[in-house]
């Protein structure tokens, strides 16, 4: 427990919860004044809550954590799907009231590959910039063409149907490689 | 200085990434960018309002690199030790500033610039009509940094950035306003408030701009922005630090009554873009000034037209480009003795363009006597179809031969041509050519008026 409550103050996690709580629950609100359910809006949720959670992948000191004699892979992995489980089942649980914003599949799908893929920014780039992968990738497919080109199914995985499955390919290989790539590798300075 | 921080601060990367993000949307997808009268590649109010579209990935970007790089200081933990010299902090933050401002203007103006060389190639109508909405991209984007370094310093977290990202990606997401049906928001929050995102939907066709006010209303409204956030990282004194919002609040204030209520406010025609320019002589050939590189491509082949709808009685008697778009039911309005052409209607588009196929052109120009179709673009049921075989049929009265008059040949034309307008044109052309004009005339009539009906006038002489 001591090594928890440690290894969550040493990467911010508190704040970025709190963050994550208040976009969800401000975002849901949104949708809800605006009546019809909104692909953008759903997708948005997951979208910050991975984005703000991203920049607790860096710990304050990575000299530090490397002298530490701990088994840094198996726990890195264990927080990066901590954050895909908070932040989808932040939605999942807020969905029960109103109308549901969108399908439970798309929702497991868009999390994890969204999480993979701030895991990779933080391998990439570090913590504090982290955030700007998920975030680019909802950005950047908000101005994609919906066409039935694998092309434009890929770049816009975050809003195919469920079950396409050039977008539950790209899911996949975003989440398990981001995943894979940060527990091995761990953040950059 | 200024040189130093131009290399080392955030400013080149973001110059580059503005330019790459950009870049890929346009080029690397097919969207409606592409399409019609009003694509980025065409016509400069074009370019410049595609541009401004881009801002939806570009602009919630700008805050989160401004954030990043307002975060610098903190990092480096050397704060307290700047309060030791004696130059004043508005100097340095001037510095950083600027850099970021050149850079945010340099890689909007090369996604400009990279159009414009496109642009320059296609357009024959010059004019500074797109300059405002270039002026306004710019300031957004400086605005949008020059916030994000102003509260990132105001609050140095590492949340910060994505924070004011991802909220400034939502503003955009809400606020955007579509044609059609209003932005995401429009049955709570007024299309004015929705304005104060610098996202704004590309146009269909070249002829309609952003209205002027629209322009200065949201100039004013990211001047603002800028001169608080510039403020923000400047101040010294908490005081200082808390009036900063008033340029921000005083902007909004000022643009609110500026920005247009409604959606057909936001635009405006360009009386410079639709303007008719004609050919010589007569019959009269008429397109848009903004289209006017077709115009000898086209007066040729209408002038035959002309001459072959002379012998039917009330047909039109010059050709003149239209500027309202085709709507989506119905037609649009008609002007009697005119056959109206629009350039983004695709069997148009393909004639102009059709070197195996000279007689094309002429052939659609003909097509019902002269008389617009009566079905809207997504109107394509059987009365579409049977209209569609009757102008066929209509074209080869005049021209002799029954020939598709779409472009496209596609199998789906072609068994339609065979099913439906052959036998029609078999019955049609073994009629005494006095007959095949009455005809004719009575099918332009009852096509003026969009009675139906017209297939059968043509085969049996009579509606029904």
């Amino acid at each position: 427990m001591r090594w928890f409550v440690l290894y969550a103050r040493s990467r911010g996690i508190p704040l970025a919860l709190a963050a994550i709580l208040l976009s969800t629950t401000s975002f849901w609100a949104l949708a809800a004044l605006d009546g019809a359910p909104d692909p953008e809006l759903s997708v948005l949720i997951l979208v910050a809550g991975t984005a703000f959670a991203a920049a607790g992948l860096t710990g304050q000191d990575i000299a530090l954590d490397r002298i530490a004699a701990i088994r840094w892979p198996p726990r890195r992995a264990v927080h990066v799907l901590a954050i895909a489980v908070v932040v989808g089942s932040a939605l999942l649980f807020l969905q029960n009231w109103g109308d549901p914003l969108s399908l439970a599949g798309v929702v497991l799908r868009d999390t994890f590959g969204l999480t993979g893929l701030a895991a990779l920014g933080a391998t990439l780039c570090g913590g504090q910039y982290a955030w700007t992968f998920p975030t680019g990738w909802f950005a950047f497919s908000l101005g994609v063409p919906i066409d039935a080109s694998v092309l434009s199914q890929v770049a816009g995985w975050l809003w195919q149907p469920p079950g396409t499955p050039a977008a539950t390919a790209a899911s996949l290989v975003l989440g398990i490689g981001g995943t894979l790539a940060y527990a091995v590798c761990g953040n950059r300075r | 200085m200024i040189r130093t921080e131009l290399r080392r601060s955030a400013a080149p990367w973001a110059a580059v990434l503005i330019v790459g993000i950009a870049a890929v949307l346009l080029f690397a997808f097919s969207g409606p960018w592409w399409k019609g009268g009003g694509a980025w590649n065409r016509e400069w109010t074009g370019l410049a309002r595609w541009e401004r579209n881009t801002l939806m990935l570009v602009w919630p970007f700008a805050i989160g690199v401004g954030a990043l790089q307002g975060l610098r200081d903190h990092r480096s933990g050397m704060a307290e030790l700047l309060t030791t010299t004696s130059r004043p902090r508005w100097r340095r933050a001037a510095q950083t500033a600027g850099a970021m401002a050149i850079a945010m203007t340099a890689g909007y103006l090369v996604i400009f610039a990279i159009g414009a060389v496109q642009v320059a190639g296609n357009a024959t109508y010059f004019h500074w009509g797109w300059a405002p909405i270039l002026l306004v991209g710019v300031l957004s984007l400086i605005g949008a940094a020059w916030l994000g370094m102003g509260i990132a310093r105001l609050a140095p977290s590492v949340l910060t950035p994505p924070l004011l990202a991802v909220t400034a990606l939502a503003v955009a997401v809400v606020t955007q306003v579509s044609p059609v049906g209003g932005s995401l928001l429009s049955g709570s929050v007024p299309d004015r408030i929705a304005w104060l995102s610098p996202v704004q939907d590309g146009p269909d066709d070249a002829f309609t701009s952003v209205a002027g006010r629209m322009n200065l209303g949201q100039g004013l409204w990211f001047l603002g922005m800028a001169v608080t956030g510039f403020v923000l990282l400047a101040a010294t004194r908490a005081a200082t630090k808390l009036l900063a919002v008033v340029p921000l609040l005083a902007g909004a204030a000022v643009a609110l009554p500026l920005l247009p209520a409604t959606v057909a406010q936001a635009q405006e025609v360009d009386q410079g873009a639709v303007a008719l320019v004609c050919a010589d002589g007569l019959p009269r050939v008429c397109v848009t000034n903004v289209h006017q590189e077709f115009l000898g491509a086209l007066v040729q082949p209408a002038r035959e037209a002309l001459a072959l709808l002379g012998k039917v009685p009330g047909a039109p008697t010059s050709v003149e480009e239209v500027t309202t778009g085709e709507p989506f039911y119905g037609r649009r309005p008609v002007v009697a003795g005119v056959v109206q052409i629009d350039f983004d209607d695709f069997d148009l588009a393909s004639g102009l363009r059709s070197t195996t196929d000279p007689d094309r052109l002429r052939r659609y120009l003909v097509a019902g006597a002269g008389t617009p179709t009566c079905y809207g673009r997504v109107e394509m049921d059987e009365n579409y179809e049977r209209e569609r075989a009757a102008r066929a049929v209509s074209a080869a009265g005049l021209t002799g031969e029954l020939r598709p008059l779409s472009g496209s040949g596609s199998a789906y034309f072609r068994n339609e041509l065979e099913t439906l307008a052959r036998p029609a044109w078999e019955s049609f052309r073994v009629l005494p050519a006095a007959e095949q004009i009455a005809r004719l005339s009575a099918m332009r009539v009852a096509a003026e008026t969009c009675r139906g009906g017209t297939l059968e006038i043509l085969t049996n002489g009579v509606a029904r």
